[in-house]
């Protein structure tokens, strides 16, 4: 099946979980039981999820912390073709007795889920630039890099444009590989970019970014930033590193066409 | 809980101090214009704010039947030339905000306190905006608690509820999202101090928590905020 071009109408959720501490597997099996694989299919087989029968898609990406101002936290993102069709299948399945049964059982004593993020992006107008200069799906062992970037109101178009043209083709070189890119729509702190990159391994991550703040072409392009804006464009910084779960890793584009 | 009928925006904008006054008018005079041009509904009420985190804060409120016309409606306004001349024009040299919060609401019973965004009459002058994360467990219990015991104490001492949502998109989920109405600060004051100290409100946050293993209400984001009007 060829892909779908990507586009802008698009709507993505990114659902971000404080999940209880000790309770991350049990999140994550539960979260596969619902999403993906609804059990009592034969060996080797996945059976329809209640997610499938609601009509809500397969998560693109799903993810367990392993740096972040949230943990323990669990996350997936969905992607949209419309919110009236979100807001039919998500309370449809919220109120099926076999989801609640399958939630108090899951939660046994006490609930997995604390708390969480409930936020709505669409496909940022850099996504097929940054996209042009490389793509690759999630690789075996490879972990995903989710970058908040909390930006001057009204400067979004600006930043992405500094992201596309020297920090990601520089992360690129370290090692990142690019895998889709968003404007925060509703939700905190706004606005807001969010970049979700792979990286082979913790420590190459850790190497790229220090070799960010050693460069002295990034160093001086934010100093020009100060001298046409009167101000960073980025605010601040927020660098989620995630592990993605066997059952959603992220491939490349979210599986859009970069064309 | 309801989950169904119409949606509620709530649009909060930490300013630069000093550009609050500024806000509202660019808001009622040159931007609302704009937003009629293309499809984004006009605010149901407004506020401003000097009490909160998010001090100084402006504040307005959106109705929306759909989420999508709401998403074309915006997308179509970001681009309109009239409102990329005027933002360039006002912003120049200078920012107006510190950040924003877009949050989508949905009512939770009769919100008509809010709707009188052309009149003074019968809007009480202080208003209080109520942020109030409850037990992800059963949110429902928290609001049926929030409605049957909290607010008609409230009320008994001079609140008056303008509109009680739950947060249907947004941040610290579940949270009930309350607007409530005082003569001014100081009958608020004693109300809420009077609301702690009361022995059976604390009688029945002992029970919840008993049955719940849990605080029903964990931490609650409030802010004092002035009604304006167009």
């Amino acid at each position: 099946m060829p892909k779908q071009q990507l586009d802008d109408t698009e709507i993505y959720e990114l659902r971000l979980y404080d999940v209880a501490h000790g309770r991350l597997a049990d999140e994550v099996s539960r979260m596969y039981g619902v999403a993906v694989d609804g059990g009592g299919g034969a060996a080797g087989e996945e059976h329809a999820s209640m997610f499938d029968r609601y009509g809500i898609p397969r998560p693109l990406g799903a993810w367990t912390s392993i740096t972040g101002n949230r943990q323990p936290q669990f996350g997936y993102l969905l992607r949209w073709n419309s919110l009236a069709e979100r807001d039919a299948a998500f309370p449809s399945f919220w109120a099926d007795p076999e989801w609640q049964a399958i939630r108090n059982a899951t939660d046994d004593s006490s609930a997995i889920i604390e708390r969480m993020e409930d936020w709505l992006m669409r496909p940022s107008p850099s996504w097929k630039m940054a996209a042009a200069a490389g793509t690759r799906s999630t690789a075996p062992g490879d972990l995903t890099e989710m970058l908040i970037q909390r930006v001057e109101t009204g400067h979004v178009p600006d930043a992405a444009a500094a992201n596309v043209d020297q920090l990601l083709p520089f992360l690129r070189a370290q090692g990142a590989a690019f895998l889709g890119a968003f404007d925060v729509v509703i939700g905190p702190d706004m606005q807001a970019m969010i970049t979700f990159l792979t990286w082979p391994d913790q420590p190459t991550h850790e190497a790229g970014w220090r070799a960010v703040d050693d460069d002295p072409a990034l160093r001086q392009a934010v100093k020009n930033q100060r001298k046409t804006f009167g101000r960073p464009l980025v605010k601040s910084t927020e660098h989620q590193l995630l592990k993605p779960v066997h059952f959603a890793t992220p491939i490349a584009m979210f599986g859009r066409d970069a064309k | 809980m309801t989950v169904t009928g119409p949606y509620y925006e709530l649009r909060l904008y930490q300013c630069v101090h000093g550009r609050i006054p500024e806000m509202h008018r660019r808001m009622t005079h040159e931007v609302l214009p704009i937003f009629a041009a293309n499809g984004v509904t006009l605010p149901i009420a407004y506020w401003t704010g000097y009490g909160g985190p998010r001090a100084p804060l402006y504040a307005y409120l959106l109705k929306w039947e759909s989420l999508d016309t709401r998403m074309t409606s915006f997308r179509r306004f970001y681009v309109d030339p009239v409102w990329l001349k005027h933002k360039q024009e006002t912003d120049a040299g200078e920012q107006m905000l510190v950040g924003m919060d877009v949050f989508i609401l949905r009512a939770q019973g009769d919100v008509s306190g809010l709707l009188r965004p052309t009149s003074d009459v019968a809007v009480p002058a202080l208003h209080e905006l109520r942020l109030q994360q409850v037990l992800a467990r059963d949110p429902e219990a928290a609001l049926a608690a929030w409605k049957g015991t909290d607010l008609p104490f409230l009320k008994s001492r001079g609140a008056t509820e303008l509109g009680t949502f739950t947060m249907w998109y947004g941040t610290r989920m579940p949270q009930i999202v309350s607007l409530l109405g005082w003569d001014n600060a100081r009958a608020r004051q004693d109300a809420v101090e009077a609301w702690d100290a009361d022995g059976a409100i604390s009688a029945v946050r002992k029970q919840e928590q008993a049955s719940f293993g849990a605080p029903i209400f964990g931490r609650c984001e409030t802010s004092l905020l002035t009604p304006e009007f167009k």
